[in-house]
């Protein structure tokens, strides 16, 4: 094999255009998956830095609502994880961690970090150790506020602080509270989620005490928690999973009041994400289409090669026949060519591999999170040579087997392909194939581009333009209920009083952000049946500042202090589930199951895409936010004319007259978070174009190819012709002709199979049919167009044959 | 045979003026700059060729036949000299004029017979018709014509390559007479063929000649030769009147 391998280096220096054109060509269609493999690797396959990560587990937990549909919901309760961490059968150990953001340093030198709030196994189940000093242990995680400690994250130390390594020991400011740095983790170690990337980790207990969450967050039923836990020795993931199942049924069962409906999973924990599609549905439905979608390009760049080596092929037909006289078998000659594929896919993989890693590169402008790493590693390059050597033995066994069938020895006395006809079908085939793929690649984009401009003109239900977004918590600072109360009325004032603003208000869930909170409610009117509803907590002047409509009954106000009778607005998602063809004005519903107060209904609004913006809005439920005291809130500020970010000044100066200490969270306008919810849409729209545009640019070359082969095979015919009183006009016809006769298939077996793709798709598009006739006119026309002018240009030259060919012959 | 009776398409209208050649050459030249000298291919080549001539071009390999016929034919346009045909001067046409006048008026028949592959018997015949522009329904009767005048009726719908090489050359002289050229040149169209087939082909020329077509081969084969009423010989280039050798 190594001869083979040497002779048929030889053979491709003697044909370097060829060389270079095929290697090239396929390193292009494989770059386009080395961008995907970086992707998919290193959201689902790229290892946590954390000890053996293959045994490291996610515990899920999952709701079924009022109507029995089961919901991922994902947090655990602070009484859940000693109960699992209880199974020590099963797991070694069982930890989690909440996610929050606290203000770090005073003043004006206060900004905003992540942090993790960890329980006392996080670092030994994750298996890391602290770079310096220590990492939090069991013994940080006792009394509620006993243990103000804080271990910084690499890129925080180094960063703020310099590297200091004397930091260790000494305090800093978290929230307005001294806590007392125990070490430094170590660089690779950026937690263990694809966003909310802690920058701190500290003691769980010292959520309340930081104001970070609620007095009931250590109590039963609390829902705040993400599961991590380490297999015990020799259990199978299986096993620990059914362990969980029972003791998930078992908590349902002995706490009903707070575990109703619960459930218990597993899933691998070794990757930022799960490779379980029933964990991440979305997520793997996009790169699922991509992945397919990426290797249909590598097919159609193959497709070329294969082509390329036809032709070539025909070229060397004569030296095949020698061969055969010489003695050489057809398994012989079917190695040799092989071994050409077998070189030109290794220089297409190293071609690849620089190729796709500029494309990874070029991935976060798309707006993926930083946390992820898209340097392709040893898993993507290695998945890369695999592809390319499996798409060089079969794109090349295929072409040798076709060149090397039929009587060989034909060749040798006039070096004409004997089995001409039969190879210009299959090359024919393959650039009807190339153009279906391009078909249904550009279809595909087509689709998604205007799924992402109706989603940019869709109807969310309120009206993100001009609205500034800006993040507080007063429970950074220590506020309480009336305290903050207080502190956000005047923030408000302040702020309506700035001019160029139109409106503000404050409330807890920025739409479409992927926040979300929910909570079930009892319906008194309905015998107490249960509804599980979204929830917004809202100040006044909401529906002005968000830009939604009102339906029925008053928005919430001034009079809904805290002492007066409790009030809400529901939905029209809510009014329709809770009470079908009746007024929701003047319903009461029994708040948080049946602990909760009972409120009235006293208005109405429309719906509005809060969650998911192409998803059917979902019941939502709005109180007011004197009556459900919440410290972390968003400020929005509509204004009246011009960018939002404009008066971000003026709102930070009222900011900072109220309480020059209290830090700004993250600062966005609401079209720019919308944008972001977009971001799946875009992201396929936008790969799914390039891999279109590549793949089509690949077709017609393939196709100009071919028509260019063709014609040189066909010289002395053109001559004839041309002979036999054909004008230029008449030969460029009739080749363009036969160009497009292929186009023209490859067109109408397109159509047929991006409809087929379209349907798959149809989950991923908003506003525009997966049978969208314009799309499919509109990627016809433009491929007949670019089929038309790649079979134009050799036919020119076809045009352009002396007819003297046709008697030099002779 | 029966194509004597045929009601073969009239022939473009030519200006021939009585007694006057049908091909006319004059001191022609054609030569290649070769290194710092210059080889030429034809030497002053003087010829006539009357209406209703059937001329043979003889030579040894490398005399310049095949560029001669090739200048004739109004393929080659880079020699020098004059050149008349049918009154036409050819010397003085720009090279697209030349080569519509030789779509219109020549005809070709090739030593490999040419045949497209992919078409039947019948729609070779059909293709220099269809570059003349002749309508559809007029080039099927004359294809019908053809097909019926040179005994060739059931192998209409073969292919070339179901054809055997006498065969395929009675296509190849069918299709280059099927818009009756004034002048039907051939390159040693027997030179693939057996003596029995070649004779056969030679027969089919006389009676075309007979029939009115003027007629210039290039051959090797005497015996083709004196098939034609006249013979002219090329070597190294200069042409000589009579027999070679």
């Amino acid at each position: 094999m190594l001869g083979d391998l040497r002779l048929a280096a030889r053979r491709l220096l003697r044909a370097p255009g060829f060389a270079a054109a095929a290697a090239l060509t396929l390193a292009l269609g494989l770059g386009a998956n080395t961008t995907m493999f970086s992707l998919v690797s290193a959201v689902f396959l790229r290892p946590l830095p954390v000890q053996e990560p293959d045994r490291l587990l996610r515990v899920v937990t999952t709701w079924r609502d009022g109507d029995g549909r089961s919901i991922n919901s994902g947090a655990l309760g602070w009484d859940d994880v000693p109960a699992l961490a209880a199974r020590r059968d099963v797991f070694a150990g069982v930890a989690a961690f909440g996610n929050a953001k606290l203000a770090m340093g005073e003043g004006e030198h206060a900004r905003t970090v992540h942090a993790a709030l960890v329980t006392g196994q996080y670092f030994g189940v994750l298996g890391v150790r602290a770079a310096i000093g220590r990492a939090i242990g069991a013994g940080d995680v006792g009394a509620p506020g006993a243990s103000p400690v804080v271990v910084l994250s690499h890129a925080l130390w180094a960063g703020r602080f310099g590297g200091d390594s004397s930091l260790v020991g000494r305090a800093v400011s978290l929230n307005g509270k001294p806590h007392t740095v125990v070490g430094v983790a170590p660089p690779t170690f950026r937690g263990t989620e694809i966003e909310n990337v802690p920058e701190v980790w500290l003691p769980a207990t010292q959520g309340g005490a930081l104001g970070v969450v609620g007095p009931r967050a250590y109590q039963r039923g609390s829902r705040w928690l993400h599961g991590l836990a380490r297999l015990a020795p020799g259990v199978a993931r299986a096993e620990a999973g059914a362990a969980a199942a029972r003791l998930g049924g078992d908590v349902a069962r002995d706490y009903p009041d707070s575990h109703r409906g619960w459930g218990v999973r597993v899933v691998a924990g070794g990757t930022l994400l799960a490779a379980d599609p029933s964990e991440h549905g979305p997520v793997f439905a996009v790169f699922g289409a991509l992945t397919a979608l990426a290797l249909l390009v590598l097919a159609v760049t193959a497709a070329n090669v294969a082509n390329l080596q036809l032709a070539r092929a025909a070229s060397r037909r004569r030296e095949l026949s020698l061969r055969v006289a010489l003695g050489a078998g057809r398994a012989r000659l079917v190695r040799e060519v092989v071994a050409e594929s077998a070189l030109l896919a290794g220089a297409a993989a190293l071609v690849a591999a620089v190729l796709g890693a500029a494309g990874a590169s070029l991935l976060p402008r798309l707006g993926l999170p930083p946390m992820l790493d898209l340097a392709p590693d040893r898993r993507v390059l290695g998945a890369t040579a695999a592809l390319a050597l499996g798409t060089g033995l079969l794109f090349g066994l295929v072409p040798a087997l076709w060149v090397t069938r039929g009587s060989l020895t034909a060749g040798i006395k006039d070096g004409t392909a004997g089995a001409g006809r039969s190879r210009s079908r299959l090359r024919g085939a393959l650039v009807v194939g190339q153009m279906a793929v391009s078909m249904v690649l550009l279809v595909s984009a087509g689709l998604l581009l205007r799924t992402v401009s109706a989603l940019r003109d869709a109807d969310v239900g309120y009206e993100p333009h001009g609205v500034l977004s800006v993040a507080l918590d007063a429970g950074t600072r220590g506020y309480d209920a009336t305290r903050g109360l207080a502190l956000y009325e005047q923030l408000l004032a302040r702020v309506r009083a700035l001019p160029n603003v139109r409106a503000a208000t404050l409330h807890a869930i920025v739409p479409l952000s992927g926040n979300g909170m929910s909570q079930e409610v009892r319906l008194p009117a309905r015998g107490g049946a249960v509804q599980r509803t979204q929830y917004d907590v809202v100040a006044d002047g909401f529906v002005e500042a968000l830009g939604m409509r009102a339906a029925d009954g008053r928005m919430l106000g001034a009079q809904d202090r805290p002492g007066a009778p409790r009030a809400v607005v529901v939905n029209e998602a809510f009014a329709r589930r809770a009470w079908p063809g009746q007024r929701a004005v003047g319903q009461r519903v029994r708040l948080e199951g049946e602990r909760g107060d009972e409120a009235t209904v006293v208005g109405v609004v429309r719906d509005a895409r809060v969650g998911d913006i192409t998803g059917r809005p979902e019941p939502t439920m709005l109180l007011p936010l004197a009556q459900e005291w919440t410290s972390g809130m968003t400020l929005e500020v509509r204004v009246a004319a011009g960018a939002p970010h404009a008066v971000l000044g003026a709102v930070r100066r009222e900011l900072r007259a109220l309480d020059p200490d209290l830090p700004t969270g993250e600062v966005r306008t609401l079209e720019e978070v919308r944008t972001q919810a977009m971001f799946p849409a875009r992201l396929m729209a936008t790969l799914m174009t390039a891999f279109g545009a590549l793949a089509l640019a690949v077709a017609a070359v393939g196709l100009a190819g071919v028509v260019a082969f063709a014609v040189a095979q066909r010289t002395r015919e053109m001559g004839v012709r041309l002979a036999l009183g054909a004008a230029g006009a008449d030969v460029e016809r009739m080749v363009v002709g036969e160009g497009m006769r292929l186009a023209v298939l490859g067109v109408g077996v397109g159509l047929a199979a991006a409809a087929g793709v379209a349907r798959l798709l149809s989950a991923q598009l908003y506003g525009v049919g997966a049978g969208d006739p314009a799309t499919y006119l509109l990627v016809a026309a433009a491929l007949s167009a670019v089929a038309l002018l790649a079979a134009w240009l050799p036919a020119r030259r076809a045009s352009r044959v002396d007819p003297l060919v046709a008697l030099r012959a002779e | 045979m029966p194509f004597f009776t045929s009601s073969a398409p009239a022939p473009a209208a030519l200006d021939l003026a009585p007694g006057a050649p049908l091909l006319s050459l004059r001191d022609v030249e054609k030569s290649y700059p070769v290194g710092g000298s210059t080889h030429y291919v034809l030497r002053r080549i003087s010829l006539d060729v009357k209406a209703g001539d059937f001329l043979t071009i003889m030579g040894p390999s490398g005399a310049g036949k095949s560029t001669l016929l090739a200048i004739l034919g109004l393929l080659d346009h880079d020699w020098r000299g004059g050149f008349t045909f049918a009154g036409q001067p050819i010397h003085a046409l720009p090279p697209k004029a030349r080569t519509s006048f030789g779509r219109r008026h020549v005809g070709f028949v090739f030593q490999q017979y040419h045949l497209l592959d992919d078409l039947t018997v019948a729609e070779n015949l059909d293709v220099p018709l269809e570059y003349r522009g002749v309508p559809k329904s007029e080039r099927q009767a004359l294809v019908a014509d053809a097909l019926d005048r040179f005994g060739i009726v059931g192998k209409k719908d073969l292919f070339p390559r179901q054809l055997s090489g006498g065969q395929q050359q009675l296509v190849g002289i069918a299709r280059a007479v099927i818009a009756r050229p004034a002048l039907l040149l051939a390159d040693e169209p027997t030179g693939n063929l057996h003596s029995g087939q070649a004779r056969e082909i030679m027969g089919l020329f006389q009676e075309l000649n007979r029939q009115g077509t003027t007629i210039v081969q290039v051959t090797h084969s005497e015996e083709n030769a004196r098939a034609g009423s006249r013979i002219v010989t090329l070597k190294d280039g200069w042409m000589t009147e009579g027999a070679e050798g």
